[in-house]
């Protein structure tokens, strides 16, 4: 079934920008009938792009992705620092409770095992009561859950690519949406009033299900003043090559405020697949810049 | 130091170790059971016989038999003739089942094992019972309902490099003595298969879908006593994992199969090794000349039934998958 124009609005806006592209470059893009796989041919070659796959993933990297303890545990492999934290399971929420109160210091989020949707997680927890009560809230959609330290600093959306394309963004969240127990019409309401402002582009927000990154942070391509080029283009390898075989790689880190001048530690709370913000993002290699969408277009035909 | 190969599974051990004797280094990862092997600058994460080699995209084609099956038939394979329904859609699949004949198969859209798989139901009774022992399945409750297609069941292992593997596979079976019940010689055999564990034989697994066989052709678990030399059938199913035998039939495998195994590993995108259940007469003839059908494909195809077989010589499908992986330790 051919992909039609009303299809693509109902996605996600970085997934709606790539199939605008692929198909200004002549990809032929349909729906696998009764799916959400996206195939697109071009001469001989054929791909598919699932939510934020595409068949650039390896399959056990993208295993490794969709599990936020793995993903954890194969940056800690690769030393990379992650925010401290444990995972555990739905009906564990006293052993959850006393963890943050012992191990960890306020404020405390916590989110889903297996899920990359922001209205998963739940943050700024102040006190063991308030992470119990969050806890059985989470709990209740029936997955293991992941109890982390929230980690103060400069929160930066980097991205990499195998053939030297890196990028960042500043990212602030939007106060308005860190209300944990805001229902999903709430949430809705909400993003008929959000755009997105990235640099030059601004989108107005779809209606989809869920809230997509985009909606729930404001995010600037000026940096500031204490991240240079050289640490983005240092951590966006370091966090690639965590992970052998993947293309592109999109990862949320916080950098601590810096004591000193040679400091350059960074702790990474959020890896994401290949589809999502970075799309609009600009990327740079010695000599070029390009657009992230454009670098994954060029890597897929 | 040494890589502990207790700490993972049967079947990737298997794919472990052969990396190990190329002098690939591994790791596992705390807390996993992720491993990171490494030659020279070339490192990769596996899971289990999950790697690079295969695009994740693609998994999640052939993890769901019903898409399987749809891009198969868009190639110009055969396959049974079937549909998916949701689970509460009973008096839909009694309809289907009805118009295209009994017997037909039941099995979930996702998984693997052979688990939940019903095959050579009859009637319309038969059927509801066996959707009902279903319980909606797990699985957001989609069900392939599929034409039953009689035939000897094989497993094929390809990759692109032209390496072929087949066994031939058969449901789990005791042989009566005429003193002990069925379920006595089930774990008679159980316990000469595991102690120790010499070939890839599993355990002949006891749930549902057994009794209901059983039930079906009139035997009790505890209460029928199999006469001596008498071979008792104990599910339609030849899955290795519910406790079914496996000959290595690899020399006799005629070349029309190993042309089909080809035309679908090109078929799917990235798919560079398949592992393929091929329903037909005889694996030995030209396909064209017989009826047959590809059931499914395996993403994680298990190693142990080539490497392993109950009968017949071992084929290294290991070194083979290591092959694809690492190419630059091929010898």
């Amino acid at each position: 079934m051919k992909l039609t124009y009303k299809r693509i609005s109902q996605m996600p806006p970085a997934q709606q920008l790539l199939m605008f592209v692929l198909m200004r470059r002549g990809v032929e893009l349909e729906v696998l009938n009764g799916t959400e796989i996206i195939r697109g041919k071009l001469n001989n070659i054929e791909r598919n792009i699932l939510g934020g796959y595409t068949s650039l993933v390896p399959l056990s990297v993208g295993m490794v992705l969709t599990n936020k303890y793995f993903t954890r545990q194969v940056l800690t492999h690769a030393r990379i620092d992650v925010a401290k934290g444990r995972v555990f399971a739905p009906d564990q929420h006293r052993q959850a409770g006393w963890y943050a109160e012992e191990e960890l210091s306020y404020p405390v989020m916590i989110r889903q095992e297996n899920s990359q949707r922001d209205d998963k997680a739940l943050m700024n927890l102040h006190s063991r009561k308030e992470v119990v009560a969050a806890y059985c809230k989470l709990a209740m959609l029936g997955e293991n859950i992941l109890v982390e330290q929230m980690v103060e600093g400069t929160k930066l959306l980097i991205s990499a690519s195998s053939d030297g394309y890196v990028g960042a963004w500043q990212v602030e969240i939007l106060p308005e949406l860190k209300i944990p127990d805001q229902t999903r019409s709430i949430i809705r309401s909400e993003m008929k009033r959000l755009t997105l402002l990235a640099g030059d582009f601004q989108m107005k927000p779809n209606r989809s299900a869920h809230l997509p990154f985009e909606y729930q942070h404001r995010l600037y391509s000026r940096l500031p003043e204490c991240i240079d080029a050289a640490f983005v283009k240092n951590v966006g390898q370091r966090v690639l090559k965590a992970f052998p075989g993947l293309p592109t790689v999109t990862f949320e880190v916080i950098v601590p405020d810096r004591k000193h001048s040679h400091d350059s530690s960074f702790v990474v709370t959020e890896v994401f697949h290949s589809v999502g913000p970075v799309m609009f993002m600009q990327l740079q290699n010695t000599d070029t810049q390009k657009r992230g969408v454009d670098v994954l277009a060029d890597l897929l035909f | 130091m040494k890589f502990d190969f207790t700490k993972v599974q049967f079947n990737s051990g298997l794919m472990l170790s052969e990396m190990e004797r190329r002098g690939i280094t591994l790791e596992v990862i705390d807390g996993t059971d992720i491993v990171k092997a490494m030659y020279k600058e070339h490192e990769e994460l596996l899971i289990d016989v999950f790697s690079s080699v295969y695009p994740f995209t693609t998994s999640w084609i052939v993890n769901d038999k019903y898409l399987t099956k749809k891009k198969l038939v868009e190639l110009g394979v055969r396959v049974a003739e079937g549909k998916v329904f949701g689970a509460t859609k009973v008096q839909e699949m009694a309809e289907y089942a009805k118009e295209i004949g009994y017997p037909v198969v039941l099995k979930p859209v996702s998984g693997g094992h052979g688990e939940y798989v019903f095959s050579g139901i009859g009637s319309e009774d038969d059927l509801r019972r066996k959707i009902e022992l279903m319980g909606g399945y797990r699985d957001g409750g989609w069900i392939l309902l599929e034409k039953h297609v009689n035939g000897e069941e094989y497993r094929v292992f390809m990759t692109e490099q032209g390496f072929l593997a087949a066994v031939h596979r058969t449901p789990a079976q005791v042989v009566g003595d005429g003193t002990q019940s069925i379920l006595n010689l089930i774990q008679k055999e159980n316990f000469l298969r595991m102690n120790p564990r010499q070939n890839c034989l599993c355990e002949i697994k006891l749930d549902e879908v057994m009794f209901e066989f059983l039930r079906k052709n009139s035997m009790s678990l505890v209460d029928t006593i199999p006469e001596n030399g008498e071979m008792v059938q104990l599910r339609a199913s030849s899955n290795v994992s519910m406790g079914g035998n496996c000959v290595d039939v690899t020399d006799s495998v005629h070349e029309s199969v190993r042309h089909l195994a080809t035309s679908i590993m090109k078929g799917f995108e990235g798919m560079r090794y398949i592992g393929m259940d091929l329903i037909c007469e005889d694996i030995t003839k030209s396909l064209i000349q017989q009826q047959f059908v590809v059931c499914e494909l395996n993403v994680a195809p298990g190693l142990s039934l080539h490497m392993l077989p109950a009968e017949g010589q071992s084929r290294n499908v290991a070194a083979a998958l290591v092959d694809l992986l690492y190419p630059e330790t091929r010898k």
